[in-house]
């Protein structure tokens, strides 16, 4: 099994308001995948989707190389799942979940449930609803974790967290793909993250995925070229993934750093960050 | 299930002291002869047991729980089970309760008429969770309830209609066949609620496989 999840013409319309697809979307193993894209866009659903929480009009999810619907079973037995909500009755504490949870995962593992939450400083008798935000979420994370899956889907999951417990958190997903047989798909909005950690970038935009490309192909071939307005005309249209225009000057994406600075040698090649990237393709103007 | 079966049960546990005044209330009022405490016992496990539908909708339990393995199947088979366990828990209480005050009171009690009251809340219990549950699954907790109350209201209407006609139509033979019921009612009432509990289940079942969240 090469791949952890093969997704091939995926739809799911929503009224007239939303639909997301037709997308392909195939992930190795032992990597961590970043979905990326504003509100909306719909990585969510696309979560959804996979985890048959919503149904699709088209296409077929394959998990562990078996069809997400008709080996739901033993499929979810290897994923731990953290959704954008808190889930968790608010009356529940910790212990209860424990209590529940293993007789619902063939492999929970109570000791590691608890060695996390003490990992994450969490009381296990105090009643969710008097908890943080922040303390939830790694409640969450923590339960997401206990069964020993082999692949994690994450919806949001560093969201209200504070930065040193984001670290953490983050800490602890490298560590769960280290031995390459464990692999992470996670949505954020905070991109920043995932310039740490993240291996692959997949980019959705309104219901469609404009890109799939490894973290450091982006951060080493794609830019931000800038030059004044004069000197726009003189930039190849066939460069110009999209651009945006400053009161002095012209932003514009491009894809090929090292070409770019060779042929535009007066402009100034700027790094790019996956904020960056979003925010031009998303509100950048195209050429054609 | 089991799992799932043991959520419902702590979430009542943990919602039972917000409770207790409510049932300190109802069952001195019951031990008084206001009510009748098999119904109140019964009754007060059902109001429990719904209000896990709440905290289930409130806190987005339902698009967590369809990831777990098994999850669509399992979440309705512990409803279901979890409520013929807590219903058959309460059914024995109520029923120690009763011989209790009977003895304290009369020092002779007949055992035959407990039964038969209890075997009549029991089967309002059934009736109750196998109407609610389908229309919990479908809307709701919140609606569920609103649309419930409308159902009873609406039975309530054409048990009046039926009152009222029956004071221009001959209904004794009607009367009578319940009558006659009443002498099987150890044998037909837990057939009559296993056959209403398996038409529910079956039901909520279709309407949560289906379910998106």
């Amino acid at each position: 099994m090469e791949n952890i999840i093969e997704i091939k013409n995926l739809k799911k319309k929503y009224d007239d308001k939303f639909e997301l697809g037709e997308i392909d979307i195939t992930i190795p193993k032992g990597v961590i995948v970043g979905i990326i894209g504003e509100n909306g866009a719909g990585k969510t659903t696309l979560i959804k989707l996979m985890l048959n929480i919503i149904k699709s009009d088209n296409g077929e999810i394959k998990i562990f190389d078996k069809d997400n619907k008709r080996k739901e079973k033993e499929i979810k037995e290897d994923i731990g799942v953290v959704l954008d909500n808190m889930f968790f009755p608010e009356l529940l504490n910790a212990k209860d979940i424990n209590n529940s949870m293993k007789d619902i995962y063939k492999n929970w593992d109570s000791k590691l449930y608890f060695s996390y939450l003490k990992e994450f400083d969490l009381p296990d008798n105090k009643p969710l609803k008097s908890m943080s935000k922040g303390m939830r979420k790694k409640l969450e994370i923590a339960t997401a974790l206990a069964h020993k899956p082999k692949l994690l889907i994450l919806d949001e999951p560093t969201s209200g967290l504070d930065p040193v417990v984001r670290n953490e958190v983050l800490e602890i997903f490298q560590k769960f793909i280290e031995d390459e047989e464990h692999s992470i798909l996670l949505s954020t909005h905070i991109t920043s993250d995932l310039e740490h950690i993240a291996d692959e970038i997949i980019f959705i935009n309104k219901g469609k995925k404009v890109l799939q490309k490894s973290r450091d192909e982006i951060i080493d071939n794609y830019g931000i070229l800038k030059c004044d307005i004069d000197y726009f005309s003189n930039i190849d249209k066939k460069d110009i993934i999209a651009y945006k225009k400053t009161k002095y000057a012209y932003e514009i994406l491009i894809s090929n750093k090292e070409q770019a600075s060779k042929k535009y040698y007066n402009c100034v090649i700027d790094k790019i960050t996956l904020e960056d990237l979003m925010v031009l393709v998303i509100k950048g103007e195209k050429v054609c | 299930m089991l799992g799932l079966i043991k959520k419902d049960f702590l979430l009542i546990k943990a919602n039972l002291k917000s409770m207790v005044i409510i049932f300190i209330v109802y069952l001195i009022l019951a031990f008084q002869g206001t009510f009748d405490v098999t119904f109140i016992v019964l009754l007060i496990g059902i109001m429990l047991f719904i209000s896990t539908f709440n905290y289930d909708d409130f806190n987005n339990w339902n698009s967590y729980a369809v990831t777990l393995p098994n999850g669509r199947k399992n979440v309705v088979r512990a409803k279901y089970i979890a409520s013929i366990i807590l219903t058959a828990v309460l059914g024995i209480v109520a029923l120690a309760i009763e011989v209790g005050i009977g003895y304290a009171k009369t020092n002779n009690i007949n055992i035959e008429e407990i039964i038969s009251s209890l075997m009549g809340a029991i089967l309002s219990s059934v009736i109750i969770i196998s109407l609610l549950y389908p229309i919990v699954f479908k809307f709701g907790a919140t609606n569920g309830r609103i649309i419930l109350f409308a159902v009873v209201f609406g039975i309530a209407g054409i048990a009046g209609i039926g009152a009222l006609i029956s004071q221009f139509v001959d209904m004794t033979p009607i009367i009578n066949m319940i009558n006659e019921l009443d002498n099987y009612v150890l044998i037909a009432i837990p057939i009559i609620s296993i056959m209403l509990l398996g038409i529910s289940y079956l039901i909520s079942n279709k309407i949560y496989q289906n379910k998106e969240f």
